[in-house]
């Protein structure tokens, strides 16, 4: 963790070190996002009980730096909520409310086409992610009472494109991959590293100056 | 009542177990849970919360046994007839008029809210089952086709049932009916028969005078008093029989005991007749092979089908617990938290008064009479009561019909206030006088909570905690936690009398009918224990007998007096450390603790330490305690009879080939029971392989030991009081062998006369007392060789002149009962487990009175079957309790599944008839993520 986080700062001084050192181009954006979770996390194998979470919806932020026309470095934040709950065979034992997350997430882009009117690119980078507690009546009911899910950093990868709309402004459709293991915990419990391996597909508008 | 056959092919769809991987999400059910069932069909059950646990529970155990839930709940609710038809209404009668059902609803209002919905969710578990599968076979011989679901209320009862048959001890009417007829026919003919009772044979001195803690000096010079006052205690006795005569009691107690007779399921539910003891022994860390604390347990129980007990593993919430449960509660009642093991034995417990009441009539009170207490009448409660019987064999499917009052169906339960709320039992108008039932069991209880809290105890302070639930009656807990403790508890808050506590007792002791118009009350409540729910003073817990982490190193428990109240043969014997009489209970078994105390000092002898096998060992013990004592009366006799110039009449003996014969076995015995037979069933020798020569010369030394002491019985006690008409107190060995064991070690001093001045070995034409008493031992083998040898037993020996035939395991022989008998019970289940040996009932098993491995039968067995034992062993159990886990084996007398058709309907018997044990394991299911 601590090694991912040095990565990630030197990776924001880089960015913001970039408009002095060449012509850069910078875009501002907002987004609505669609969460998708990839992963359950099995507890039990045998009896297939585990803690998955649905989808969800959000919003995001996000500042890209293009210093030049193959690469640029993008730097977002997402706001998002899925209903969280505790699974067997894939349905639901117990409610275990909705898991808020606030991601930060920090990636190089590869524009192979350049910057056309259709601007395809992949990227990856780090991402860090706070979350709220889970609260729920089940979770109560179960003995399990408040889950808290402590802040983690992990990998993420993406791709998408930016269909130019005009001078400045563009259409953006992007899809991020997120991989985390934050530690989570009940009451008196003990302590679950969840996979929190989701999928965040948005579509906004960004603004270049 | 008609025995059913049932058609296999019906059973067929009524076996289908879980998927062990299954989570199971039931409607009813908060979260989910498993049943994961292991090779011996034991569910594994997990709830994801506790109360999915209980409902889980339910479920499982609906599924195994829901006829035995339903027949224990209508047989506690007094509504059995509506199940079995007019053979059980009689008993509907007794055990409607006991209240069972009453007293849940009562008990039910004080429980706390976690005890309540544990039974709340229990109902709703065995409902989900019930009513959406098949009906186990039973209903069909029944013609029934529906399940009444089970409801909270019910298991309650079932347990308030459970604890009357442990507690409930009607023996005051009988016991009070033998002395007045000693004492009136002693007076009539010459004797005294009030020492003819007390002295002479209805001792309540124990065979064997060992105890689980030590005697204080203190209580050893009380009794020496005691036993200095009894002349007064007599002459009490009289008075109040000559009152009681008076007032025509016998009548009322011929009633009773008529009704009783009448009723065989309510003679069932009282274990009338049967054992109700247990085994169990702790051993310190300082004395195990281990060094960790270990217990050993095997309670004793009626040995019916299914087996009493419902082995389980169960977790969820606070609860953890592996064991036995009983089908028709949600809990483990005897086992082990991953902290704590434990196991119980029943501690005879007076808590049980029968009281003559004198009645007035009252013309404002539904009854027409009232009951008078000091000279003011006080009013009775009369409850209506409907009895319904089924009415099998007539075609008609739910055939339910009123029964109509009249006869011996009442209209209404009488019920004496003054009495915890308890029964008019018997009742005679034309004198004016009843008998109500004075029992700890006909108020509401909270034992139910302490169930509970055992089963998330952590250390041995949780465990006792739960004791301070258990009201009625006491049992003895043997008790090892992770921290190293061991320790002997007793529970259950025993009353105290107005008139003991006043160390003068008043009329006739507790243990005889008592006087209802006064004096002989259970005493107002005034200091109130934690969790206490009966409404008297009790005993101070802190009085109870008990010890954590005994200074010997070591205890054992087998029902025996457990600190010595009943030594000098007067259980009013001891004083309280504050004042007044320190009564327990009027007598105690004498035989397999001392048994198993010899055993494990054996072991412990030069700084032995004790092994998890060698508790196991002991627990399979076929020693007779007995035949320790009274074969060296046989072989001196025989000897007498050898020894020349002896009597004539003696020495006539010695030319008895027969009985010389029988002779050379005794003197190589070693007291041992083996059936003795390639078909019988012994430790570590399961039917089908062959004894060795040793177990069958023991086996043949028991089989005529065993009908010696019948006939020893017989012609020392049972011929002596028959010209008078007198019948002996009992049967079994604790009203029996004591009276005999007292007359030969004290004979030098007794001359063979009682202090009634009866001669008990008066043979004509014999002078010396000792010739006399030799002849009666000699004949009575003689007689003993005859009897086996004879018409009676042809069928076991065919009248064989080979000594060599005379196996104990022909005689010693055991059926697991089943309600409906016939196919259900075993031998034959169905065909599964047929008589091992041709035209005997039964299968032939080790043990025998009173050894530790325990097979009682009655002490004056003269018929084919007369020794066949049906209680024993329910359930055996070693733990040894580590810092970290617990290492624990069990077995049970039977499968887990009531059902003909399942895998696990007889599977584990054979373990049980050879002692073999399996590991007694946790729950150790899914936990849900995040969950504590």
């Amino acid at each position: 963790m601590k090694k991912t986080s040095i990565a990630a700062l030197v990776l924001v001084l880089a960015l913001l070190a970039l408009p002095a050192a060449a012509q850069v181009t910078t875009e501002i954006g907002f987004l609505g996002t669609w969460i998708h979770s990839t992963t359950t996390t099995v507890t039990n194998a045998q009896y297939d009980i585990g803690v998955k979470f649905q989808d969800g919806a959000g919003g995001g932020l996000f500042v890209d730096v293009r210093p030049w026309k193959l690469v640029s470095f993008e730097l977002s934040g997402f706001y998002t909520r899925q209903s969280a709950a505790i699974t067997a065979n894939g349905s639901t034992l117990v409610s275990a409310g909705s898991l808020e997350a606030k991601t930060g997430v920090l990636e190089a882009k590869l524009h192979p086409l350049g910057d056309g009117t259709f601007d395809l690119y992949v990227g990856a980078g780090g991402a860090y992610a706070g979350f709220n507690d889970l609260t729920d009546s089940a979770l109560d009911a179960a003995g399990i009472g408040t889950v808290t899910v402590k802040g983690k950093a992990g990998f993420a990868g993406s791709a998408g494109v930016r269909v130019k709309l005009g001078a400045s402004a563009g259409f953006v459709v992007d899809a991020k991959y997120l991989a985390l293991k934050p530690e989570s915990q009940g009451a008196s419990g003990p302590p679950t590293d969840l996979r929190w391996n989701p999928l965040l597909v948005s579509a906004g508008f960004g603004f270049r100056f | 009542m008609r025995r059913p056959v049932f058609a296999l092919a019906l059973l067929a769809v009524l076996a289908s177990p879980a998927a062990a991987d299954e989570v199971l999400r039931l409607p009813g059910m908060h979260v989910g849970g498993t049943i994961a069932r292991d090779s011996r069909g034991i569910p594994h059950i997990t709830g994801f919360t506790e109360w999915d646990a209980h409902f889980l529970t339910g479920y499982a155990q609906a599924q195994d046994r829901l006829f035995q839930m339903d027949f224990y709940r209508r047989e506690a609710s007094g509504t059995l007839a509506e199940l079995l038809g007019p053979a059980a209404l009689s008993s509907d009668v007794q055990l409607r008029a006991i209240g069972l059902r009453r007293t849940a609803s009562s008990s039910m209002n004080i429980l706390s809210n976690e005890g309540r919905a544990a039974l709340e969710a229990y109902a709703a578990g065995v409902n989900a089952w019930a009513l959406n599968n098949p009906l186990p076979p039973e209903y069909a011989a029944l013609e029934l086709t529906k399940f009444a679901p089970w409801t909270a209320l019910d298991s309650l009862a079932f347990a308030n049932l459970f604890l009357l048959g442990q507690f409930f001890d009607d023996s005051d009417a009988g016991r009070t009916q033998a002395f007045l007829t000693y004492q009136g026919t002693g007076a009539a003919a010459g004797f005294d028969g009030t020492k003819l009772f007390f002295e002479d044979l209805a001792r309540f001195e124990p065979f064997d005078h060992t105890t689980t803690l030590p005697v204080p000096a203190s209580g050893a010079v009380r009794t020496a008093q005691i036993r200095a006052a009894r002349p007064e205690l007599y002459a009490r006795a009289e008075a109040e029989a000559r009152r009681l005569a008076a007032l025509g009691v016998d009548g009322l107690i011929n009633d009773w005991l008529a009704k009783v007779d009448a009723a065989p399921y309510f003679k069932e539910a009282l274990n009338r007749g049967k054992d109700r003891g247990s085994n169990e022994w702790g051993v310190s860390g300082k004395l195990s092979a281990t060094g960790n604390p270990m217990i050993a347990n095997d309670p004793h129980l009626s040995l019916g089908w299914p087996s009493t007990w419902y082995p389980m593993a169960v977790q969820g919430g606070p609860i953890n617990a592996t064991g036995m449960g009983a089908a028709g509660v949600p809990f483990v009642l005897v086992g082990q938290t991953p902290y704590i093991a434990w196991g119980a034995t029943n501690n005879p417990t007076d808590v049980t008064d029968m009281y003559v009441e004198q009645l007035v009539l009252d013309p404002t009170s539904l009854a027409g009479f009232a009951t008078t207490y000091k000279g003011a009448k006080e009013p009775v409660l009369a409850i209506p009561e409907v009895f319904r019987q089924n009415n099998p064999g007539n075609g008609a499917m739910d055939d339910i019909t009123v029964v109509p009052a009249g006869g011996a169906i009442p209209p209404a339960t009488i019920i004496v206030p003054r009495r915890n709320l308890g029964p008019i039992i018997s009742l005679d108008l034309a004198h004016g006088s009843a008998i109500s039932l004075q029992y700890e069991g006909t108020a509401a209880t909270r034992e139910v909570d302490g169930f509970r809290t055992w089963n998330t105890a952590k250390s041995l302070a949780d465990f006792q905690r739960g004791l301070t639930y258990l009201t009625i009656g006491s049992f003895n807990w043997a008790v090892a936690d992770s921290a190293g403790n061991l320790a002997y508890l007793t529970s259950g808050e025993q009353p105290l009398r107005e008139d003991l506590q006043a160390n003068a007792p008043k009329g006739l002791p507790p243990y005889f009918l008592r006087d209802g118009t006064g004096g002989n009350e259970w005493m107002a409540r005034t200091n109130v224990y934690p969790n206490q729910a009966l409404l008297y003073e009790i005993l101070p817990p802190a009085e109870r007998p008990q010890a954590v982490n005994p200074a010997a190193g070591f205890f054992v428990n087998a029902n025996n007096d457990p600190v010595g109240l009943t030594l000098g043969n007067n259980p009013l014997g001891r004083q309280r450390p504050g004042g007044g009489i320190f009564y327990l209970n009027y007598g105690y078994d004498g035989f397999r603790c001392a048994r198993i105390t010899q055993v494990l000092q054996k072991k412990l002898a030069g700084g032995g330490k004790i092994s998890f096998d060698d508790m196991k060992a002991t627990q399979a013990d076929i020693v007779l305690i007995d035949a320790e004592v009274f074969t060296p009366y046989i072989l001196a006799a025989w000897d007498h009879a050898n020894a020349s110039g002896a009597d004539p009449a003696l020495a006539a003996f010695a030319a008895n080939q027969a009985l010389s014969g029988v002779i050379g076995y005794l003197k190589k015995w070693d007291y041992s029971t083996p059936t003795g037979l390639a078909a019988g069933w012994d430790a570590g020798k399961p039917s089908g392989t062959a004894p060795t020569q040793a177990q069958i010369d023991a086996s043949v030394a028991a089989a005529f030991y065993s009908a010696w002491r019948g006939r020893f019985a017989a012609n020392v006690i049972d011929k002596t009081i028959a010209p008078y008409n007198l019948t002996p107190p009992g049967n079994d060995q604790n009203s029996t062998l004591p009276a005999l064991r007292h007359m030969l070690d004290n004979f030098a001093t007794l001359q063979g006369v009682g202090a009634s001045g009866l001669n008990f070995f008066a043979v004509p034409g014999v002078a010396a007392a000792a010739d006399r008493r030799d002849v009666v031992i000699l004949q009575s083998l003689v007689d003993a060789i005859s009897l086996l040898s004879g018409s009676t037993f042809t069928a076991a020996f065919g009248g064989s002149t080979n000594l060599a035939d005379y196996r104990w395991g022909k005689l010693h022989r055991i059926t697991f009962a089943h309600p409906l008998g016939g196919p259900f019970s075993v031998p034959p289940a169905f065909g599964q487990f047929p008589a091992p040996v041709a035209g005997l009932n039964g299968i032939p098993r080790s043990g025998g009175v009173g050894t530790p491995d325990v097979g009682n039968h009655p002490i004056r067995a003269n018929t084919l079957d007369g020794f066949m034992f049906s209680s024993g062993p329910s359930r055996r159990y070693v733990a040894d309790v580590g810092s970290a886990s617990i290492h624990a084996e069990t077995s049970l007398p039977g499968g887990v599944s009531a059902l003909p058709t399942s895998p696990h309907y007889i599977d584990i018997l054979p373990l049980w008839l050879t002692n073999t044990t399996y590991p007694a394991e946790l729950a150790g299911g899914p936990t849900l993520p995040w969950a504590p």
